[in-house]
């Protein structure tokens, strides 16, 4: 594989148009579970079509539930990349000891989904959390609590399977690789999108890192909108 | 920290896996959500032509996408992907023989790598709309 570094930096607001490919989290620096994040919803961002989603629409939908991913949450279980009817999964591959690009992701997300509550109280109760470890080597016991520091009810994923995890991770269009350096450390590159499940297992939605909590919990009231069982 | 007050910078290291991305083409469709976001003409539109990936792979230089791309809210882009692999190509990633459309819903400013443009990367700015 050919690799450049590319350097990001988020200089307004909200990118709706960041994210990317590939973020390199190095394990030296790394950062543990940051807690549930930030308690306040901003309520000064400018106001959005209310009928548009600020996410992107790849289509034809991928269908991503060919693949079953192991329950790290409920071992001997299996995760479908599927909602249940009427509801919406939001998956996310990462890796615990991502310094900031995952636990930002998931920060963003939990605000998201209080936001959801507070427009109408129980309605993040239809969106299923679901985050896949794309560093097995050291994150298939951690994830389960790392991932419920964010969201508490959400689910972790993972398998040292590199076939497993390979094919469940290319319908989404996830790119990860993780290598060791001279010195020992670890290092990870993986995409850093959010996605959207439907219950028909297709992907319906992608949020570039960066997307607003705002645009991500409006994205998910129309989508569940969208979602009746 | 609200959305509006970080400032991150983080090292991304850009890695082209053309034949390894091909998205699923997702012909089946269920009774699930339809796509309704997507019909008219988006403000900017691009097509990866068929053969892209071998064209790469050969050496020939590809210039399908600006280096930088300069857009408002509110404004739409679509890339059409003709090509049997998935292309990293700024902040998306569209699979094989899939249509990405998104509309643009924040300010802010991206650099990432593009898999079908010269330079490797393509810089994406989101101003605000102009009142």
């Amino acid at each position: 594989m050919k690799a450049a570094d590319i350097s990001r930096r988020r200089l307004v607001g909200i990118v709706g148009a960041g994210a990317l490919l590939f973020a390199a989290c190095g394990g030296s620096d790394a950062a543990g579970p940051t807690g549930g994040g930030e308690s306040t919803i901003p309520d000064d961002q400018p106001e959005r079509d209310p009928d548009t989603l600020s996410g992107i629409i790849r289509e034809p939908f991928p269908v991503v539930n060919a693949t079953l991913m192991p329950s790290l949450t409920r071992p001997g279980e299996n995760i479908e990349f599927k909602a249940a009817p009427g509801e919406i999964q939001v998956v996310y591959f990462g890796f615990t000891n991502c310094a900031s690009i995952c636990p930002t992701t998931l920060v963003d997300l939990t605000v998201a989904l209080r936001k959801l509550d507070v427009d109408e109280p129980g309605r993040s109760d239809r969106v299923e959390t679901v985050v896949v470890t794309v560093d097995p080597g050291r994150d298939l016991e951690l994830l389960p609590a790392y991932a419920t520091s964010f969201i508490s009810d959400a689910i972790a994923g993972g398998t040292a399977d590199e076939v497993v995890l390979a094919s469940a991770a290319e319908p989404f269009g996830v790119s990860y690789d993780v290598r060791t350096l001279d010195d020992g450390t670890i290092e990870v590159d993986h995409s850093t999108f959010l996605y959207a499940v439907d219950d028909q297992g297709q992907l319906v939605l992608t949020w570039q890192f960066g997307a607003s909590s705002e645009d991500i919990a409006a994205d998910l009231a129309l989508l569940l909108g969208r979602s009746t069982p | 920290m609200s959305a509006a007050s970080r400032l991150v910078a983080v090292v991304f290291t850009g890695v082209m896996l053309l034949g390894a991305c091909a998205g699923d083409d997702g012909s089946a469709r269920g009774p699930g959500l339809t796509p309704t976001e997507t019909a008219g003409a988006a403000t900017y539109e691009y097509t990866i032509p068929m053969g892209a990936g071998e064209a790469l792979d050969s050496g020939t230089p590809l210039e399908i996408l600006p280096g930088e791309l300069i857009t408002n809210v509110g404004e739409t882009i679509r890339i059409v992907n003709e090509d049997d692999r998935g292309h990293n190509v700024g902040p998306w990633f569209v699979g094989a023989n899939e249509t990405l459309n998104q509309e643009f819903s924040s300010a802010g400013e991206f650099e990432g790598v593009c898999t079908v443009h010269p330079s490797g990367q393509l810089i994406l700015i989101v101003n605000e709309a102009e009142m």
